[in-house]
Formats: C-alpha cells, structure tokens, sequence
C-alpha cells in the first residue's frame, strides 16, 4: 500500500513533473534544434510575415499606418509558439507512441497538461519581442512612448492566451490526423480575426463576433494602445479578459484531453485513433 | 543451304536463351545466346537477351551493337525497351521480333549483375560490321533515334510522375491546405485591406493570391515530394534509374504548379461571390499566354529548388522562411517600387516577378506588346537558366550524395 503522502510532498512532486515535462516536450519538440533552423523557422520567418503584411498594408492605407500592421504582426508571432509548438508538444506523445504510457501513468493529470505548455509561453514571449525589435529596426517602430512593463505584461498575456488555444488544439491532435492542417488553417484565420491585419471594425458583425471569441484580438488591441503612449490602467479591462478567454480555451482543452483520455481506456484504444 | 542451317541453329539456340531467360537460369540463357551468336553473328534476339543479362552500362554497349546491326526503327524500340527494362515494353517489344511473350521474371534481368563474359567475345564479333558503308552511317541515325526515343520516354515518365503526384495531391491535406486553402484566405485578406484602393484591386488580388499559392505549392509540396520519397525508401530507386532524377521532378512540379492553378480560380469565386466585385479579365489571350509561360518557369524554378531537398533534408526546416520573401521581392500583391532599391536586382532575377508583372498587367488591361513581350522573354530565359543550373546541381549533389552515402539520410 502507498504510502500517505504529505501535501507538500505532492506538491513538489507536481512541480518536479510540470517541470521536467515542460522542459521534455520543448526538447522532443526540437529535436530538430539547430542554429540555422531555429532562425529560419523563429527569426526570418517572423520577418517575413512582418514586412509582407506591412508593406502590403502601407500599400493599401498609406504609411502612416505602418505602425498597426507592424504591431499586429509582431503580437500574432505568439500563435507560432502557442498553436504550432503546443499542439506538437501534446500530439507528439501521440505520433513518437509514448501516449499509452501517458495515459497509464498515474501522474497528475493538470500538472503534465499545463506543463506541455509552459516553455511555449516563454518562446512565444521571446517571437513578440523579436517581432517588435525587427519593427523598431527595419520599419520604424517608434516605442518611445511605450510603457515597458505593460508591454511585457501584455505580451506575456498574449503567449499564455495563445497557449490556451494550443492545449485545445493539442488535444484534438489527439484524434485527428490532420494536425498539421488544423494548425494552418487556424494560424491564418487568425491574420484575419485577431486584427492584425484589418481594422476590425470595418468588418462583417459575425466577424466581428468571431474576433471577440478568439485570443489574440484583446492582446493586439492592447499593445498598439501602449506603444501609442497608453497606460496599464487603460489596457488592464482588455488584458482580463484576454486571460479569460486563454483560461476557458485551456480548460476546454484540457476537459477534451480528459475525456479522450477515458474513451480510450474504455474502448482499448489508447492512442485514440 | 549451309547459310540456312546456321541461321536455323542461331534462331534455335535465341530462343533456348530466351527461354532460360524466362526460367531465371541465367548461366543457361548466356550459354545458349553465345551458341547463336556462333552460328549467326547478327541473331538481333540473341543480342537482346545478353543485353537483357548485363548491367545497364554494359546493357547500352550491348543494344548500340544490335542497333549497328540493325538500325530499322523497329529494332531501336526493342532496343530502348529492353535498355529500360520496363515489363510491358519488354512484352510489346518481344511481340514484335514475333516472339510470344518477353521472360516472366523482370526482376531477373534487373538485378544480374557484371559478369567478365558480357563482353562481347572476338569470336563472335560480326567482322567489318562497323566498317562497312551501310553501318558507317548508322551512329548518325541512331544517335537522332535514340534523341527521339529518349524525348518520348522522358515525356512518358513527367507524364506518370505528374499522374502520381496528382493522384497523392488529391488526399493529402497539407497539400490542399498549401495549394487552395493558404492561397484563399490570403486572397480574403487581400480583398479586405485593398478594397480602399479602388479600381481593379479584385482582379490584381486574385492573381496576386494565386500566384503565392503557386510559390508556396512549389516550396512546399515539390521539394517535400523529394522528402516524402526519402520516407517511404523510394528515393535511392528513383535516383538509381535510367531515367534521370530531375525529369521526375519536372513531372511532379508540374502537377503540383499546374493544380495550384485553381486556387486563383477559387478566389476569383471568392471575391466575386463575398465582395460582389465584377471581376474580368481584360486581356484574356495575353493572360492566357502569361499563365502558359508562367507555369513553365515555375516548374523550372523547382528544378533549382529540388536538388537542395537531394543534398539536405533538414532544408524542409528551413524552407518556411522562403515563402514570404518571394511574395515580397516578386510583388505579388504590391510593387516592388515600395520596397528598397538594392532589392530590385534581386526581383529582376526571379521569374515569379516577371509572371506577376505579365500577367497582372494582362488582367488589369494595362500590358503592351513590349512590355509583355519582355516579361515572357525573361520568363523563358529564367526558366531555361534555372533548368540548367538545376541540371548541374542535381549531378553536383547527387554524387555528393553516392560518395557520402546519404542519400536515404534523414
């Protein structure tokens, strides 16, 4: 019989497990890690897609209206780590077979789950900045008027929100093959509604709608408000929110893990397949 | 009548190493194939079961000796199917020297390894068949037939390779995704942030999106195509076999530009059916010349791009930071006038750019005849330069590849 175990012993246990998991999921996840690879897939592309869409954008409004494409760009860069690299961190147990071990471990659940999560919170924090440090340089960002520490607290909001969407993605990796696909397709349509791109506004009410549902929008919003010279206090109603909806979008993820999880212990298909 | 006897002798004896051929006892079909050549020294079957024996480069000594023989057409495509070794064409080939069917066991003939006495003995050797007057003036005709067949054995692989890569398109989601969906929502996007323009901002669009779905198709699903073969083990086949790796290639890139064509259909749907723009094309024949040689240059630009999937795996890594940098530099969806001067060079030499110039300036009613006339020359200069650099570095990697034994590598 085990033995009864102390509340603090369990929680450093749990810890031990978020972190060791954390750090796990983002070594498997690069396995592939090397200096050119990683600029090519975290620097460069995230350059392109800032100059694409902004020169784009400049072409369309005119160039005052360099700083809106370049921000909304920057700040949607944290989709790259919170859907691709979380998604792959969860459904990767699926594809290296390593998901019936998961599943048969008698680990706290949360603890793993949260725990796929956290390295890409940070490497999605590290995708804005570099986004951002390309706009001041390349484009003419001006942040001179930012507040540092709501920037960093909004891009940190952000990361986590995207996150939030990543685990309820990763958990549908876990009966899709068509991961990738999904990924793709929700990384774009977020060009689109998180408004980076469009001024929301301009757009069609069930749009519109779809835009106040999803993460990203709020943590845009914000951050063209501070590096406009806004402060905390104006941005904090949009930056709750923004963590709201990562929360309900994790949890959601994490209840749809869950219950893949007994369905395929119940009808002995544990990869659920 | 002694003449006669021989030749019955040769026929009897081909048709004994034909049949141990079939059996796989190949000893007993080399055996017999010499005993005919004794007897006839220009016993074509005789000919064509050693050539069907040896290795491919003594195989080609083999059948240029047959064809020096005997350069009538028939003779060339028997010869070229058994250099081929395809089973079908080794049975129609068979059919026509009036014999029922080639051996059963292709494989047998594909594996047989160098023997010291595939060469082809003295004794044997048809004496002045070379010098004669008449042969004298067959390695011309035979090189011209041998050009020929080569071109419509080429053709017939791009047009199975490009079959395949269709049939394989058609159910693999990240190719749908890269070659409709991608383009679409870049085209929603577009439609949004330049209805402001005004003017014929629809229609530059729509082409603008499609033709960023037909980059991102080549960058993505050719070159992967090369990796998807390094998976399933059917890279090593295909660069092992006669026909050269890049006329593969060339039939798979084909496909893959050619079905991501649509996708400029689909938006065109798209923003007619969404923004209720009328949408038209105002100068459909320029377009459609553009799009012709559009896709052409296209297809050559995956000739560069596929060796350097054959050198480095890893390169699918990299390849996602290429994509935006050719919508940028080619102006898909805005000119190259926006951006810094030093990169125009660059823009200049990318056909993609001169396909964007053509065939928005055919869509928008803007193109001149010299304009377009210089857009379509750059366009098959390009694509001619890009065959044959990607010629040179298909052999540059690929024998980089046997030396360093990492072809299957991954």
């Amino acid at each position: 019989m085990e033995p009864a175990r102390s509340p603090i012993h369990r929680l450093t246990a749990n810890f031990r497990l978020f972190y060791e998991g954390a750090y796990l999921s983002y070594v498997a996840l690069f396995t592939w890690f090397a200096p050119w690879t990683y600029l090519a897939s975290k620097i460069i592309m995230p350059l392109g897609q800032i100059l694409f869409f902004t020169y784009l954008g400049t072409y369309a409004t005119g160039p005052a209206s360099t700083d809106f494409y370049v921000i909304g760009n920057a700040v949607q860069l944290a989709a790259i780590s919170g859907v691709y690299g979380v998604t792959m961190s969860i459904g990767g147990d699926r594809w290296s077979g390593t998901l019936p071990y998961l599943f048969g471990a008698p680990a706290n659940r949360l603890t793993i789950f949260v725990g796929r999560a956290a390295i890409h919170v940070v490497d999605g924090m590290i995708g804005v900045a570099f986004g951002l440090a390309w706009g001041a340089l390349l484009l003419g960002l001006d942040l001179s008027r930012t507040d540092p520490l709501a920037l960093t607290l909004t891009i940190v909001v952000t990361a986590f929100s995207t996150s939030g969407l990543g685990l309820m993605l990763g958990s549908l990796s876990l009966i899709t093959v068509n991961v990738m696909f999904v990924n793709n397709l929700i990384y774009f349509m977020l060009l689109i509604f998180s408004g980076s791109n469009l001024d929301l506004t301009k757009l069609p009410a069930i749009m519109q709608a779809v835009s106040q549902g999803i993460p990203l929008t709020r943590g845009i919003a914000s951050a063209r408000l501070i590096i406009a010279g806004g402060s905390l206090t104006e941005v904090t109603p949009l930056l709750i929110q923004e963590v709201g909806i990562g929360l309900i979008y994790a949890l959601v993820g994490y209840a749809m893990f869950r219950w893949f999880e007994i369905q395929a212990k119940r009808r002995g298909t544990l990869e659920v397949v | 009548m002694a003449g006669d006897e021989a030749l019955s002798r040769a026929d009897a004896s081909a048709r004994s190493a034909r049949k141990a051929l079939a059996r796989g006892d190949r000893p007993s079909a080399r055996r017999a194939a010499f005993l005919a050549l004794k007897s006839d020294p220009t016993c074509e079957l005789a000919w064509l079961v050693l050539a069907a024996l040896a290795d491919p480069p003594a195989r080609r000594n083999y059948l240029e000796h047959i064809l020096a023989i005997n350069s009538n057409r028939e003779t060339a495509i028997k010869a070229r199917k058994v250099e081929t070794g395809e089973r079908r064409m080794l049975d129609r080939a068979y059919s026509v020297s009036r014999r029922k069917r080639w051996p059963d066991d292709v494989s047998a003939i594909e594996d047989t390894k160098p023997h010291k006495t595939e060469r082809i003995p003295a004794s044997i050797r048809p004496e002045g068949t070379r010098k004669d007057a008449e042969s004298a003036a067959a390695p011309s005709t035979t090189s011209f037939v041998r050009a020929k067949q080569n071109m419509v054995q080429n053709l017939r692989v791009v047009a199975t390779a490009c079959e395949m890569a269709l049939k394989h398109a058609a159910t693999d989601s990240f190719i749908i995704f890269a070659v409709f969906v991608q383009p679409l929502i870049i085209a929603l996007l577009g439609l949004y942030m330049l209805r402001e323009r005004g003017g014929d901002y629809a229609i530059f669009v729509v082409v603008g999106s499609g033709l960023t779905g037909l980059w991102s198709s080549l960058l993505f699903v050719s070159g992967g195509a090369l990796n998807q073969e390094r998976w399933s083990g059917t890279l090593e086949s295909l660069v092992g076999m006669p026909t050269s790796l890049e006329v593969v290639v060339f039939g798979k890139n084909l496909a893959y530009v050619t079905q991501s064509l649509g996708s400029m259909v689909l938006a065109y749907a798209l923003a007619s059916l969404l923004f209720g723009t009328p949408l038209r094309v105002a100068q459909p024949l320029l377009f459609l010349a553009s799009i012709v040689l559009t896709t052409i240059s296209f297809v050559c630009l995956g000739l560069l791009l596929a060796p350097m999937f054959v050198a480095n795996p890893d390169i699918r890594n990299f390849v996602n930071a290429l994509e935006y940098p050719m919508y940028i530099l080619a102006g898909f969806l805005f000119p190259i006038a926006l951006l810094p001067g030093w990169t125009t060079p660059l823009s200049y030499v990318l056909a993609p750019y001169w396909a964007a110039e053509a065939l928005h300036a055919a869509s928008t009613g803007t193109a001149s005849l010299n304009n377009i006339a210089l857009d379509w020359g750059m366009l098959l200069v390009l694509g001619a330069a890009y065959v044959l650099i990607g010629r040179w570095l298909f052999r540059v990697f690929l024998r980089k590849a046997r030396q360093d034994a990492t072809l299957d590598f991954f």
